[in-house]
């Protein structure tokens, strides 16, 4: 029985709102493919990231910080590349438990040869290429301060009297890392491909 | 009706709930609330020292979750004001993309567009439409005791 003040969703007004605000997510998503749109990611949880990069500079320095119950006061790889490309990329999400599916993860993927990623800033927990690494012109044990680093921040674990390692054209061959942020100055790439998984 | 037919208290609180919950946009309300779970979730357990090191970029999911989920639960409460917090969760939803972990993984961006379109299309049902549904039980009751007459 429909009595006053009970009501229903119109289709119309609902096309108003999801069509548009589908439209901008394309665009959005279009954008953030081509590299006109930075995206960040950011995870107290930690992701998993697969990838073989390569980049005119690199800049590596321990970092530290506390994420989560399990992961506090840990510390974390902080590394920093310019013009960076990659060969591949796989982002895994942390598991989300549902209701109905239990544990399942996003995994956004590319096969792309040659993607572009611009300046890459990355904080991990752990960084490890089984495969190999090439780094060219290598200053080993530099001050921070002097590095040039982008994040001197204390809570990162900037350190400006701290060790660092600044190589030049560098090659990450299949790089397996558990990261807590990524920042992408851009993104281009053909290819990508969204799953939802079970853990 | 005698007390023999009165409905019993767990049908009465049922269709109490059912009630309430066809006077205002329910399932789009939880659908943007999870629309705004799936976008906080992956800051979930993080400390302090966390958004210190991220800075503003840290706290931007929980921003925009955050709005999203106060448009869900102002929809539920006053579905009078629906419309105005579900274009703006529209917006965060759409903006969660870009600033949040790619809309909470993508689900939470879809969630929220979906609940957001849901809240906005609730429209309570109109006098000519009241009269509408009351005429057409009218003539089923009529018919029923028609068929009933003739058994």
């Amino acid at each position: 029985m429909k009595t006053e003040g009970m009501g229903r969703a119109r289709l119309g007004r609902f096309a108003a709102i999801t069509v548009p605000a589908t439209l901008a997510s394309v665009g959005l998503g279009i954008a953030i493919v081509q590299g006109m749109v930075a995206a960040t990611i950011s995870s107290a949880g930690g992701f998993d990231l697969d990838t073989s990069l390569s980049a005119d500079a690199l800049k590596v320095r321990p970092g530290q910080t506390q994420v989560g119950d399990a992961d506090t006061g840990k510390e974390t790889i902080f590394a920093e590349t310019e013009n960076a490309r990659a060969d591949g990329l796989t982002v895994k999400s942390p598991t989300v438990n549902l209701p109905l599916v239990q544990g399942v993860h996003l995994e956004i993927a590319s096969t792309d040869s040659d993607i572009g990623l611009g300046n890459v800033a990355l904080n991990a927990a752990t960084l490890r290429t089984p495969d190999g690494a090439s780094l060219n012109n290598v200053t080993l044990g530099q001050a921070q301060s002097r590095s040039g680093f982008s994040d001197t921040s204390q809570a990162s674990g900037y350190d400006a009297t701290g060790f660092s390692l600044v190589s030049g054209e560098s090659t990450l061959n299949n790089i397996s890392a558990k990261a807590y942020a990524v920042t992408l100055s851009g993104l281009s790439l053909n290819n990508l491909s969204l799953s939802v998984k079970r853990s | 009706m005698s007390t023999s037919q009165k409905p019993n208290l767990f049908v009465r609180a049922w269709r109490g709930i059912t009630r309430w919950r066809r006077t205002r946009p329910f399932w789009g309300s939880l659908a943007l609330l999870a629309g705004a779970y799936f976008v906080a979730n992956p800051l979930f357990g993080a400390e302090w020292a966390f958004y210190v090191h991220m800075g503003v970029r840290g706290m931007t999911p929980l921003l925009l979750a955050g709005g999203m989920a106060a448009a869900a639960l102002v929809a539920l409460c006053a579905p009078a004001q629906r419309h105005f917090p579900a274009i703006v969760a529209s917006m965060f939803s759409v903006a969660s993309l870009p600033l949040a972990n790619l809309g909470g993984w993508i689900i939470g961006m879809m969630f929220g567009i979906i609940g957001s379109g849901l809240i906005f299309a609730w429209t309570p049902y109109s006098e000519k439409q009241l009269a509408k549904f009351a005429a057409r039980e009218e003539r089923r009751g009529r018919r029923r005791a028609l068929r009933t007459s003739a058994a």
